[in-house]
C-alpha cells in the first residue's frame, strides 16, 4: 500500500514538471537595443536631461527624456525628425533591483553618474544601464550579507532572477558548519534563495535515500561533514562532539547501521566492540565511567527503552546494586514510564 | 515497518499518508500552472559496490530516483504563495536489501517524501503559512522534519529608519508529527530524526534592527507518548556594530531538567578586504540532545568547552581558511586544527588542499586531502583524494587512502549525465570500488512580466 503511494508520487512529480510549462525561458531580455549616442553628447550633466532621476526613488519611476527635451537644443519641426528622434518605446517591465537614485545622488562626487554607470550602451547595443554589482560593492562592503544570503534589500527575488555572482561570492569559509548558527534567526534569508527542496539534499536524514556526498562526488568545493571515508572516522568525530550527531539523527539511525555490521545486541551475530576491562570497575575503561561522559555514545547501539541492556544490571534490586544516576540528577517525576523500567 | 526491532515500545502505525502526498501534488499542479517561478528537477542514480552485512561482504546495486519541483512567486489577489515536492523512490538490484539512511528494510522497493507543502505571504507579507511536510529550522527547533503547519506573524515598525530603531517584529508558532521513515511510524524507538517524538510544536518571537540587530526568543517543546521529550527554551541574536563586525549567539535550556544544554556566540570581523577573522566559543550538554523519554537520559550530566578561532582570505580567485579550536571535556581535552585553500589558476579551474588534524582522548586522525575540478566546454570533470591517518588503530588499521574521480557532461540544456568511481582502502575494507551514473535534468523555468 506504501510502496505504490509514494511510487505514485515519484511518477507523478515529472508530470507536474512537464505540465509547468514556461511562458518564456529564462534568458536575457530581449529589450531593444538603445538608439541613443551618449558619446555625442558629453558636454552635458546627465541630470540636464535625465530631469527625473534626481527624484527618482525606484527604478521604472523615471522616464526617459521625451522629445520635448531635445527640442531645448535641436530644431526638430516635421513630424518625421520628432518620429526619428523620439526614445524608443520601453515596455513596462519587473525590475531586478530596488534602488533609490534620490538617496545616492547626493552621496556620490558631485553628483557624477559616472561614478556608477562607467560603461553606457552606444547606439545599436542593447540596453544595459545598470552598472556591475562591483560598483554597488565600491561603497558598500555586503561580504556579511553575501554569506547569509540576505540579498532581499536590494534584489527583488533571486529565485526569479538567479545571478551567478551569488553562487560564488555566497557562503565563504566553513558555511556548512556554519549555516546553522546562522540560520537560527534569519530562515527568511535563506528562503529568498532557496526553498526546502534544496535544504532536502542534505536534511532530511528520516527519509533520504543516499547521503550528499555519495550522490553528488563532483562537488568537491562545499565541506560536507560526511566526505571520504567517514565511516571509520565517526566514532572519533562522535566523540569530539556528540552533540552535533544529535543535531539530525536520532538513537535508531546508529543502532540500524549497528545491527547490521554485528555490533548491537540486536544483532543475529553480535560481537562485543567495547574494550577489554568494560565490565571492571577502575579498569581505566570501565563502562560506567565512559557512560557518565558520553551517553550518546552509549545510545547509537543500547537506546531501546524499557528493553535496553542497562535496565538488566541497573534496575532497582538488579545485580549491579549502584546507584547509576549522576551526581545532583533530581527527579522530576518518578511516576514516568521511564522511571519505572528500573524501579 | 521496520522489521526486527525488538523495543518495549509499542509500535505506532499511522494511518496511509496517501491522502497526504495526493493532496501536496495536487497542490504543487495547481501553483505549477500560474507560478512565475518553477524549478523541476529529477535525478536517476544507478549504483554498484559492496556493503557489509552481518559478517560477509554483498553486492549492492542501488537504483535510484529523487524528484523535485517547486513552483514559487505565484501571486494572486490574497498573496504570494509557493509550493514545493521533493521525493524518492529505490529499488535494490543487488542480492542483499541496503541499508538505507538508518532504515533496513526487507523489501527491495523503498521510497518516501522529503518535503510536501505549500507556504503563503498574505496582506502583504504580514501574515505566512506552510504547510504540509516540511522542515523547521528558526530558534531552538533543531532543524525539526514535521508533518505539519507554520505561522508567522510579521508586525513592521514605520520605514526602519534612522538606522538604531527596530523596523519590525516577528511571531511564528509551528506545531506537527515528527517524520519517520517512509510513512509506516511516528516516534517510539523507531524514528531516525533527532526528535524521538509523537508531536513536536514551538515558537519564535523577534526584533530586527535591519543590518544591526535580530534578537529572539524561542521554545520548542515534543512529547513522546505520554512523555516529554522536550521542553526547551533558548533565545539567538546576531549583532552587527559596525558593518564589518557581526556577533552571533544561541542558547537552549532544557525546563524538563533544569539545566543550560548549549550556549555559543561567535565574533566575525571584516579586518580588510578580503580578510576575515574569527573567534567562538561554545559550551554544550550533549545529553540534553537526548529525548528525555529515554532511559538513557537519566544516566549522565556531561559538560564540554569548545573554544577556538582563524581567519579566511579571499582574494583573485584563491582562499585561504585556517582555524584551531581547543576541546575541553571530561575525560580529557582534544584539538581540532584545520588549514585549507582553494586557487582558479585558469578560467573553468579550481584546485584545492585540505589538512585537518583531529586529537580527542580516545583517538585522533589527521587528514590531507587533495581536490580539482575542470570544465570543458559540455564537459566537467573532477577529482579528489585523501589520506586519513589514525592516532589508534581503527579495526586494526591505521591508516585510510581512497579517491574518487568523475565526469559529467552536458547532455542537453538541463541535462547532465555523471559518472563517478570511487576506490580505496580503509579499516573496513582492504580494497574496495564503487561506481555511480547519474543522469539529472534540472530546469528553472521563469515567466517575465513585462
Amino acid at each position: 500500500m506504501k510502496a505504490p503511494a509514494i511510487l505514485l508520487a515519484a511518477l507523478l512529480a515529472p508530470l507536474l514538471a512537464c505540465g509547468a510549462r514556461p511562458d518564456r525561458p529564462r534568458a536575457e531580455a530581449d529589450r531593444s537595443p538603445t538608439t541613443f549616442p551618449h558619446e555625442k553628447h558629453g558636454g552635458f550633466d546627465c541630470t540636464d536631461c535625465h530631469t527625473g532621476i534626481i527624484k527618482s526613488t525606484r527604478l521604472g519611476d523615471s522616464r526617459l527624456p521625451g522629445v520635448a527635451k531635445c527640442e531645448e537644443c535641436h530644431d526638430r519641426t516635421t513630424p518625421e525628425d520628432k518620429a526619428k528622434f523620439a526614445p524608443p518605446r520601453r515596455e513596462a517591465r519587473e525590475f531586478e533591483l530596488r534602488f533609490d537614485h534620490a538617496a545616492h545622488l547626493g552621496r556620490v562626487p558631485k553628483g557624477d553618474c559616472a561614478t556608477c554607470h562607467r560603461d553606457l550602451p552606444a547606439p545599436g547595443e542593447p540596453w544595459k544601464t545598470a552598472p556591475p554589482m562591483a560598483a554597488c560593492l565600491a561603497c558598500h562592503q555586503h561580504q556579511k550579507d553575501f554569506a547569509e544570503a540576505r540579498c532581499s534589500p536590494c534584489h527583488v527575488s533571486l529565485k526569479r532572477f538567479p545571478l551567478k555572482p551569488v553562487s560564488e561570492l555566497a557562503h565563504a569559509g566553513e558555511f556548512v558548519k556554519d549555516h546553522g548558527r546562522l540560520a537560527k534567526g534569519s530562515a527568511q534569508s535563506c528562503a529568498v534563495c532557496h526553498d526546502q527542496t534544496f535544504c532536502a539534499r542534505c536534511h532530511a536524514a528520516e527519509t533520504g535515500p543516499l547521503r550528499v556526498e555519495i550522490r553528488f562526488p563532483e562537488e568537491i568545493l562545499p565541506d560536507f561533514i560526511h566526505r571520504g571515508d567517514f565511516v571509520s572516522r565517526h566514532q572519533i568525530d562522535a566523540q569530539a562532539d556528540p552533540a552535533s550527531c544529535r543535531k539530525c539523527h536520532g538513537s535508531h539511525f546508529c543502532d540500524s547501521c549497528h545491527k547490521e555490521q554485528g555490533l548491537s545486541p540486536r544483532s543475529l551475530s553480535p560481537r562485543d566492540p567495547h574494550p577489554p576491562g568494560w565490565s571492571t570497575r577502575g579498569s581505566g575503561s570501565f563502562h560506567g565511567t565512559a557512560a557518565r561522559s558520553n551517553i550518546v555514545a552509549c545510545a547509537g547501539c543500547h537506546d531501546q527503552g524499557a528493553a535496553s541492556i542497562c535496565v538488566l544490571c541497573h534496575r532497582s534490586g538488579g545485580p549491579a546494586g549502584v546507584n547509576i544516576h549522576p551526581p545532583g540528577y533530581k527527579p522530576t517525576d518518578k511516576g514516568k514510564p521511564m522511571c519505572r523500567a528500573c524501579h | 515497518m521496520v522489521p526486527g526491532y525488538g523495543s518495549g515500545t509499542p509500535e505506532v502505525t499511522m494511518r496511509p499518508r496517501l491522502p497526504l502526498v495526493l493532496a501536496a501534488a495536487s497542490l504543487a499542479a495547481a501553483g505549477a500552472a500560474r507560478a512565475d517561478v518553477v524549478k523541476a528537477s529529477s535525478t536517476t542514480l544507478l549504483g554498484a559496490g559492496q556493503v557489509y552485512r552481518e559478517g560477509t561482504l554483498k553486492a549492492a546495486y542501488p537504483v535510484l530516483e529523487m524528484v523535485s519541483v517547486s513552483a514559487s512567486e505565484i501571486r494572486t489577489g490574497v498573496g504570494e504563495f509557493e509550493a514545493a515536492l521533493s521525493g524518492w523512490g529505490a529499488l535494490d538490484a543487488g542480492a542483499q536489501a541496503f541499508w538505507q539512511n538508518g532504515a533496513p528494510h526487507a523489501t527491495r522497493q523503498s521510497g518516501d517524501l522529503d518535503v510536501g507543502y505549500v507556504r503563503g505571504d498574505l496582506f502583504g507579507r504580514t501574515l505566512g503559512f506552510r504547510v504540509g511536510r516540511q522542515m523547521v529550522v528558526e530558534g531552538v527547533s533543531r532543524m525539526v522534519h514535521l508533518d505539519g503547519g507554520h505561522l508567522a506573524l510579521r508586525i513592521p515598525f514605520g520605514t526602519g529608519r534612522p538606522r538604531f530603531v527596530p523596523s519590525g517584529a516577528t511571531l511564528s508558532a509551528y506545531a506537527g508529527l515528527p517524520v519517520a521513515p517512509r510513512f509506516a511510524t511516528r516516534g517510539g524507538e523507531r524514528a531516525t530524526g533527532n526528535v524521538r517524538a509523537d508531536v513536536a510544536y514551538g515558537g519564535r518571537a523577534s526584533l530586527s534592527w535591519p543590518g544591526v540587530l535580530d534578537l529572539g526568543a524561542s521554545l520548542a517543546f515534543a512529547d513522546d507518548g505520554k512523555e516529554v521529550s522536550r521542553r526547551d527554551v533558548g533565545a539567538d541574536l546576531r549583532l552587527s556594530p559596525h558593518r564589518a563586525v557581526q556577533v552571533t549567539g544561541s542558547t537552549f535550556y532544557s525546563l524538563a531538567e533544569g539545566r543550560l544544554g548549549e550556549a555559543e556566540a561567535a565574533v566575525d570581523v571584516q579586518a580588510a578586504r578580503g580578510v576575515v577573522v574569527f573567534a567562538d566559543l561554545r559550551h554544550v550538554e550533549p545529553d540534553l540532545y537526548l529525548s528525555r523519554s529515554s532511559i538513557l537520559a537519566a544516566f549522565a550530566a556531561a559538560k564540554r568547552d569548545d573554544a577556538g578561532g582563524g581567519v579566511r582570505w579571499a582574494r583573485r580567485g584563491a582562499t585561504l581558511e585556517a582555524d584551531a579550536h581547543l576541546l575541553r571535556q571530561e575525560e580529557g581535552d582534544g584539538t581540532r586544527l584545520r588549514l585549507k585553500g582553494t586557487l582558479r589558476p585558469w578560467l573553468a579551474t579550481v584546485v584545492g588542499a585540505d589538512a585537518q588534524l583531529l586529537r580527542v582522548p580516545d583517538n585522533g586522525y589527521w587528514l590531507a586531502r587533495l581536490f580539482g575540478s575542470r570544465e570543458w566546454g559540455r564537459i566537467a570533470t573532477a577529482i579528489d583524494v585523501w589520506v586519513y591517518g589514525y592516532r589508534k588503530p581503527v579495526n586494526g588499521v591505521d591508516q585510510s587512502v581512497g579517491g574518487t574521480a568523475s565526469g559529467g557532461y552536458r547532455v542537453a540544456p538541463g541535462w547532465r549525465l555523471v559518472l563517478a568511481g570511487t576506490a580505496g582502502s580503509d579499516p573496513f575494507f582492504k580494497s574496495r570500488v564503487e561506481l555511480l551514473a547519474r543522469l539529472v535534468y534540472e530546469q528553472t523555468y521563469v515567466r517575465e512580466v513585462r
